[in-house]
């Protein structure tokens, strides 16, 4: 059932031999020495003019004859009882084909979904929600996170009151405790004990695409169009909530705009675009609205991070402590522990966290959950340690960092971005402006897993169209999927046509971890692999080879291994396909000891920071990353100019700022919700290190998360090489700045 | 969705009689007007489009009288207009400075002057401020990084006009068309004639002391039709600096307008202009008084644009203004006495 193979894994300068248990039916991981054609190459998208030319369809795009327009109606109240809705005038309204009103008692945050209509526009939907009357009873409430702590706060969810925490309010959940050797020894070993303080921001989805839905009803058959980046799991989740069957939940989503990790399953506006085309007998579509968006449709949680980290004189990193927790409102997933647990040698490691609940929207899965708020405290607080002891923050990482991979991305970052040309004091030069550099590390685990399936039908024309009913969340999978099969058949791209994002098609997990690619591209190679064996028996019977002749598919031709001129055509051979096709459908195999299951990556930032204004300007942003093989170069890119536009916008940028005084958010746009703009973005120098990593057929590894990690850590450790003023808090804006340079001056204010 | 009438005014007057009908308003470049609608700030029965009337986009010179700007031209036209560029660099500046290319193209200088402001409590319906006729300014005790230093015990808004610093420190005025006065003869001959006035630009804006429920003395059937800008002589200069978070559209944190005529590396009339400061432009006699008459050198520069913290008041979150506009005020000064630094640290 498997065997064994000798694989050649790593990258140059650490190559090692390794024996991977394989299935006998799985093409081994390809060699170092392997000449790709179509693989590991810049290809552009296949579906890039589509896109350009608005010819591709979006969940916003879909219009179905009879289309009705659905709005939400979402709470106005942080924290209420609902004691009454009225729908009547609502309904009565001309063109109101349906309204729905949920059967909710309490609202716990501003935005929270309590009713929906579906009417022939926009416009009279929208009337219609102004017709909708609810009474609420309100209830004091909590958005702030150190309120939400103490005790006697208002509850977020009153059951919970028992469950308090000693000396703390029951919006606080037990403490987290993480332990790695012994903290106490870590600390006396030290010859250095530094501590800080940090904060991080909530930062919002914004997907520039809205959470849409559209659904339709033909008889107890369900059809949605979604902005998703898990179809399989809204096709299951609107299954259970109607009662029927998947095989009667069709779920398209060929593109989507955006999703961060905020795109998963059905979820309110799912279900209700479903339940509102039930009732009107006809199609429904629910954009929810900017403002919806930010409210309700997830965040990234913030944080209070004291950190506590010992080292000694000769750069041994010997304890590292960290005591943090953040709000996600309803919802938690505030940890910010898993960067200082993931990154660097040191045996003594205490994480503690915890979450606190307060009235404001649910925090959902948030590209790199945890990260980039977890870098932010941990990579100032190696530089910190560096400075104490004198040393580069370059050295102390090489000297503390096991893994071989981000070792070598952090030399060849250094070359790129001249590291010799920061500041050796910071904060000494003449000014106003000062320039500096800094750097930061990242990590990532996931490695992709089993259970993927591709189906790939070859056609006597020659054409092969490959299957997926997975999505693109943006990462360029229809793409890699082409470029796979075409690899594995020896044919051009433009032969392929690949179809994704219908769950009539095979099985494809949901697009989070960033594991779309190594998920995804072995299925479609081992289907290409096993169709590529039955056209070699095709080929040796009309070549009147031996069985088992050892063929090759290269350049359009398949051809003997031993005797090349015994050869055809790809375009003659497929003539022959008995049937005019042949289909094949593939699974993903599970992991092999792979090479490296960490994911590395580490970014350099140059900056120049204004000490009269405080405004930070990021000059250039070298970020080396590894994807295991990468599989395009274009798009592996352009998932690293994505993370780091991101992470910058994090670091100076985006804030969601709710009034504490009502609850509201009161930058519930994109004027004062700021994102970085095109002139905010700088240089960036995406370096690209290919790993063989041979955990499956394709050597792919995860990339879209890790890319906008360390990005807000390195900027923050330029601005400090720069002014010799450290930021302890995101963003990094110029109000904050000023104070830090205004401390520096004076540290006793 | 609120139902509106749109009625295109053929003529100044024609605009007039259009105004007279409740709830009537007027409609320059619509880019205020459309997002005080989506968010229900205002439910006007008949917007009136006064792009079909030329002569409000004309633009004059005459060395006697100086320069004449009808306000219905765009912010893009008003950057590329070689007379205003050649009379009033600042306003070009500043023009040049607000949101995007697109609303640029759109946005007219009058209806800049006249929009509403962008206080993120007074732009979302969820909140009834003072200046929709509530009971209080949430700014005061709420979120107010962005709000006012000066004059911001009654409301905390900013007045969001870009080209308002400039205008004000330009010695500008404008005039405005204002319908017949009530006609109280017994026999009505002929009908009264429609009224002009022209005033100083900074009495076109309203303080909230004065009037919180609007920001400018309009009434609701007066027209703007003239921005004059007075003569300059071959000392003057003029320019305007405008600091925001983001380099791309964003609303500033600060912004500086300086109008002098220098002679000998001095200040011999100085008006300094500070913008997203208060609830109107904010003239900062302080730092005229500091550096008038003064040599316009480091020292005096810097104990000059330390003024600027005379008077100010800052809420919670703000303070962090002060610091940028004594940055700007020097550099502004500084940039007077040489014109090639723009500002620039």
């Amino acid at each position: 059932m498997s065997q064994e193979i000798k694989s050649k894994l790593g990258f140059p300068g650490q190559w090692q031999e390794t024996t991977l248990r394989i299935p006998d039916d799985e093409p081994p991981p390809w060699d170092p020495s392997y000449k790709f054609q179509t693989v590991n190459k810049a290809v552009p998208r296949v579906d890039a003019f589509a896109k350009v030319t608005g010819r591709a369809t979006y969940t916003t795009d879909i219009r179905k004859p009879g289309l009705l327009y659905g709005r939400l109606l979402v709470s106005s109240h942080p924290s209420a009882t609902i004691k009454s809705i009225d729908v009547s005038k609502a309904k009565a309204l001309t063109g109101v084909k349906a309204v729905i009103a949920l059967p909710i008692k309490e609202v716990r945050f501003v935005g929270q979904e309590i009713a929906a209509v579906a009417a022939t526009s926009s416009q009279i939907a929208d009337d219609a929600l102004r017709l909708i009357k609810v009474e609420y009873d309100p209830r004091p409430f909590v958005v702030d996170v150190e309120t939400a702590r103490k005790e006697g706060a208002p509850l977020v969810f009153p059951k919970r009151a028992a469950q308090a925490p000693e000396g703390k309010s029951a919006n606080v959940t037990p403490q987290r405790i993480t332990k790695r050797g012994d903290i106490e020894a870590g600390f006396k070993r030290a010859e250095h004990i530094l501590e800080g303080q940090f904060r991080t921001q909530v930062q919002t989805h914004s997907c520039l695409e809205p959470h849409a839905f559209t659904a339709e009803w033909e008889g107890d058959q369900l059809t949605v169009w979604a902005s998703t980046q898990s179809t399989f799991s809204v096709r299951d989740e609107l299954a259970q909530v109607f009662e029927i069957s998947p095989s009667k939940v069709r779920v398209f989503s060929e593109y989507m705009g955006g999703g961060f990790g905020s795109k998963f399953g059905a979820r309110a506006s799912g279900k209700l675009a479903a339940m509102l085309a039930k009732e009107a007998k006809a199609p429904v579509c629910l954009i929810p609205s900017r403002k919806e968006e930010h409210l309700t449709h997830g965040n990234r949680p913030n944080s209070v991070q004291h950190f506590k980290m010992g080292v000694r004189n000769d750069g041994t990193i010997t304890a590292m402590q960290l005591t943090s927790y953040g709000t996600g409102g309803i919802a938690g997933g505030a940890a910010a522990t898993r960067p200082m647990l993931g990154l660097y040698r040191c045996p003594n490691k205490l994480a503690i966290d915890e979450d606190v609940f307060t009235h404001a929207g649910p925090a959902r899965a948030f590209r790199a959950p945890g990260h980039p708020q977890g870098a932010f405290s941990l990579e100032q607080m190696v530089d910190m340690c560096a400075e104490k002891i004198g040393m580069d923050p370059l050295q102390i990482r090489l000297q503390n960092d096991p893994h071989t991979v981000r070792r070598a991305q952090m030399e060849l970052g250094a070359k790129r971005i001249g590291w010799d040309r920061r500041n050796k004091t910071p904060g000494t030069q003449k000014g106003p402006i000062m320039r500096g550099l800094g750097m930061a590390s990242s990590l990532w685990y996931n490695t992709g897993s089993a259970g993927a399936e591709i189906l790939v039908k070859i056609h006597k024309d020659g054409r092969v169209e490959a299957f997926s009913g997975g999505q693109d969340i943006g990462t360029g999978i229809r793409t890699l999927i082409a470029q796979v099969v075409a690899e594995e058949l020896g044919i051009p791209l433009q032969l392929l046509h690949v179809h994704i994002g219908d769950t009539q098609h095979p099985y494809a997990p949901g697009s989070g971890g960033s594991k779309t690619t190594p998920c995804v591209t072995p299925a479609a190679r081992k289907a290409a692999f096993l169709a590529k064996q039955k056209l070699f028996d095709l080929a040796r019977t009309l070549l009147k080879l031996e069985p088992k002749t050892p063929m090759i598919a290269q350049q359009s031709r398949i051809f003997s291994k031993a005797d090349p001129k015994m050869s055809v055509d790809w375009a003659q051979l497929t003539r022959y396909l008995p049937n005019g096709i042949l289909s094949v459908q593939a699974t993903r195999a599970h992991n092999y000891a792979a090479y490296n299951n960490i994911i590395a990556g580490v970014q350099f930032a140059e900056v120049e920071v204004d000490t009269q204004t405080g405004l930070i300007r990021v000059l250039k942003i070298v970020a080396v990353h590894d994807c295991g093989l990468v599989l395009n170069k274009l798009t592996a890119r352009s998932q690293v100019n994505g993370g780091v536009i991101q992470g910058i916008s994090y670091a100076l940028f985006e804030d969601r700022i709710l009034d504490p005084r009502t609850g509201q958010m009161v930058n519930p746009n994109f004027e004062h919700y700021k994102i970085a703009g095109s002139r905010e973005i700088p240089e960036i120098d995406a370096v690209l290190f290919d790993v063989y990593a041979g955990s499956n057929n394709t050597h792919a590894l995860g990339l879209g998360e890790p890319t906008t990690v360390p990005t807000a850590a390195a900027i923050a450790n330029a601005v400090y090489n720069a002014t010799g003023a450290r930021l302890f808090e995101l963003p990094m804006t110029p109000d904050r700045v000023l104070k830090a340079l205004a401390q520096r001056r004076s540290p006793q204010k | 969705m609120h139902r509106f009438e749109y009625a295109n005014a053929a003529s100044l007057q024609a605009a007039q009689e259009q105004l007279k009908a409740d709830g009537s308003v007027i409609k320059a470049g619509g880019i205020d007007l459309l997002d005080l609608l989506k968010e229900h700030l205002i439910q006007p029965a008949r917007l009136v489009q006064l792009k079909s009337i030329p002569e409000l986009s004309n633009v004059h010179f005459d060395p006697q009288r100086g320069l004449s700007i009808g306000p219905m031209l765009t912010l893009a036209q008003t950057i590329q207009h070689p007379l205003i560029k050649q009379h009033t660099p600042s306003l070009v500046q500043a023009a040049q400075a607000i949101a995007t290319p697109q609303i640029r193209n759109l946005a007219t200088l009058g209806g800049n002057l006249c929009q509403r402001p962008r206080c993120w409590y007074f732009r979302s319906e969820d909140f009834h401020c003072f200046k929709k006729g509530g009971r209080r300014c949430f700014a005061q005790e709420g979120e107010n990084i962005n709000h006012a230093i000066y004059n911001n015990t009654l409301c905390a808004m900013v007045h969001p006009s870009g080209i308002a610093g400039p205008l004000v420190a330009l010695g500008a005025s404008v005039t405005l068309l204002k319908p017949p006065a009530p006609d109280r003869r017994l026999i009505k001959t002929k009908p009264l004639p429609h009224q002009t006035q022209t005033l100083p630009i900074e009495d076109f804006f309203t303080p909230p002391e004065r009037s919180l429920l609007r920001e400018t003395i309009l009434g609701p059937q007066d027209i703007l039709t003239h921005i004059h800008i007075p003569p300059r002589s071959s000392h003057s200069r003029d320019l305007y600096l405008k600091q925001k978070h983001k380099e791309s559209a964003d609303w500033p944190l600060a912004e500086i307008a300086v109008s002098a005529e220098i002679e000998q590396g001095r200040c011999k009339s100085l008006r300094v202009v500070l913008g997203s400061a208060a609830p109107t432009p904010w003239r900062s006699k302080a730092v005229e008084d500091a550096i008038l008459g003064k040599p316009l050198d480091d020292k005096h520069i810097q104990q000059a644009a330390k003024a600027v913290r005379q008077d100010a008041k800052p809420l919670a979150q703000n303070a962090y203004k002060l610091d940028l506009f004594e940055t700007l005020v020097a550099r502004a000064l500084h940039a007077l006495n040489h014109p090639a630094s723009q500002g620039r640290p």
